[in-house]
């Protein structure tokens, strides 16, 4: 057990070179996953934003009185989806409206009486904000007879659901070609290094070592050049992403899960790598032994 | 101890590298394969150790059987059985104390004892005083010494050498001999591959010969005339 180790370290001493191109490799393939990482939850950040603005106003009709008021608050509240309701007087309304068009303000002197209606906010929570259920709470809303219109900004609601999809689609399909590239690449690598020690596995093999045996250091090397890849690039994007935020306050940076996202793709990649590409040598020498024409 | 039974091999196709051999070698016993270049002496050997598996017949090697030996009691079967080749095979990035150690190491042999069964090795191939070089720095006869060190060092019932001498120069030849000699008198059978008929020794327990991949006596080992008696024998 103490010789797995030690061969491990040794294999990642010995060939420094060898070593300094996997990390290299792997460093730079989980650079780039990173960004697509932090890119999708920024993207994913800006989407929420933009859903937070959704918002559903029910006017109420100019006669309704306070009983009226009350029960269509509560016949709101009741419909799925809604999560909070708040009333908005006539006078609210209008000092509202004061304060959004300072300098217009006078617009509304022209008006005998306030011409403003008042109107219930609707909150509506995250999961129902997509163009159908919108619609739906809005059709129900739209029943009530202290109610005389519903607006939600529909079209821009539709607009909004299509981008979203859109983006997805297409940070799917580029974290998919980023992941698929990175396995690839870093694998190859790892077989290279592997398949450079051919001799030192056949000996083994010759001698007696049992598979695991035979493996082990070097999974434990992969292991290690997969995680050492990972943090180098976390650390790099970390300093990059510090430095963007001062730029851009708005933008999510590293932080904690990004960072075990990035750890655990770069373990992930070294594991399955360097079993396979052990696995695969071993057997190549075997099959090379046993079947094709080669000049003994 | 190994028993050859009627065993066939084929790398390709219906050519046979090895046809119906059968043969026996005894416990403590020293052997010798003789052949010319091609004949299938390496063949036999990767047999034994069961690098490779024949195709018909079977081998009975200390109690194992090529049918149905498990993928996974091999590495434990090699444990005891000791390899060199004409080419060394030592990894270059090591010195001769790790390339014998190693053998010890990749099969999990306990810590206390790799030292002491290290250094034993390389002193009963007369190479302790090289311990710390490493193979480019050494001979091609001193280089083989270290090879059968660490083939030895396991303390296997055989050794298998595969032309062993066919890298060494002429004078350092007879000492790759003595050696396998005197491992021969400490109790581990010895088998010995080579071309070279002036290798052979009167003390030879056994001579076996192999022309073509097929058994023959060591006479015959280069003659066409017993092809047919040979053929009708099979
Ligand atoms: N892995 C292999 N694939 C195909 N042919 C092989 C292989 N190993 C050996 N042979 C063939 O089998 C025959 C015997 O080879 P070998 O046992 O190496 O001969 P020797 O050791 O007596 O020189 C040769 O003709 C050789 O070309
Ligand atoms: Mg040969």
């Amino acid at each position: 057990m103490i010789y797995i180790f030690q061969e491990a370290f040794k294999g990642f001493f010995k060939n420094k070179s060898m070593s300094l191109i996997t990390v290299g490799i792997v460093s730079v393939s989980i650079f780039i996953f990173g960004l697509f990482i932090i890119g999708t939850a920024n993207l994913m950040n800006l989407i929420k934003l933009a859903e937070d603005k959704i918002e559903m106003v029910a006017y109420i009709n100019e006669n309704t009185n306070e009983n009226g008021i009350q029960s269509v608050r509560n016949n709101i509240l009741s419909i799925a989806g809604v999560q909070s309701v708040e009333y908005i007087s006539k006078e609210q309304a209008k000092e509202q409206f004061i304060k959004d068009f300072k300098d217009n303000a006078n617009l509304l002197e022209v008006f005998e009486n306030n011409p403003l209606p008042a109107s219930i906010k609707v909150h509506i929570s995250i999961a129902y904000k997509n163009p159908e259920n919108l619609k739906n709470i809005s059709e129900k809303i739209a029943l009530f007879k202290e109610v005389s219109d519903v607006d939600y900004g529909a079209e821009w609601v539709d607009e909004l659901d299509r981008a979203v999809k859109f983006l997805f689609i297409i940070d799917i399909i580029l974290g998919i070609i980023i992941a698929l590239a990175s396995v690839f690449i870093v694998f190859n690598t790892i077989r290279l290094t592997i398949m450079a020690r051919k001799d030192q596995i056949d000996i083994m093999d010759l001698v007696g070592a049992t598979e695991s045996y035979i493996e082990i250091p070097y999974i434990i090397e992969g292991i290690f050049h997969g995680l050492l890849g990972s943090l180098i690039s976390a650390g790099i994007l970390y300093l990059l992403f510090s430095f963007l935020s001062t730029k851009f306050p708005a933008l999510i940076s590293m932080n904690n899960s990004i960072i075990c996202i990035l750890a655990i793709f770069g373990v992930f990649l070294g594991f399955i790598g360097s079993i396979m590409s052990v696995k695969q040598c071993l057997s190549e020498i075997r099959d090379f032994k046993s079947r094709k024409k080669v000049k003994i | 101890m190994i028993e050859f039974s009627n065993v066939s091999k084929s790398f390709q196709g219906d050519w046979l590298a090895l046809k119906n051999a059968s043969f026996k070698i005894n416990k403590g016993e020293f052997a010798f394969l003789i052949g010319k270049s091609g004949a299938g002496k390496s063949t036999i050997m990767k047999l034994i150790y069961l690098d490779i598996f024949p195709e018909d017949g079977y081998i009975n090697i200390a109690g194992y059987d090529s049918r149905t030996i498990k993928r996974k009691d091999i590495p434990f079967l090699r444990r005891k059985i000791g390899v060199i080749f004409q080419d060394f095979k030592l990894l270059p990035d090591r010195n001769v104390y790790d390339n014998v150690a190693f053998a010890l190491k990749v099969t999990g042999e306990s810590y206390r004892n790799i030292r002491k069964k290290t250094l034993d090795a390389l002193a009963s191939v007369k190479m302790s005083h090289k311990r710390n070089s490493y193979p480019y720095q050494l001979s091609g006869g001193e280089q083989q010494k270290v090879a059968i060190a660490r083939a030895i060092v396991r303390e296997p019932f055989i050794l298998l050498a595969d032309e062993p001498t066919g890298n060494v120069d002429p004078e350092n030849t007879a000492g790759i001999m003595n050696l396998l000699f005197e491992i021969n008198t400490l109790g581990t059978a010895v088998l010995m591959a080579t071309h070279d008929h002036s290798l052979i020794k009167k003390d030879i327990n056994q001579v076996i010969g192999i022309r073509d991949g097929k058994i023959v006596k060591p006479e015959n080992i280069f003659s066409k005339l017993d092809i047919e008696e040979t053929e009708s024998a099979l």
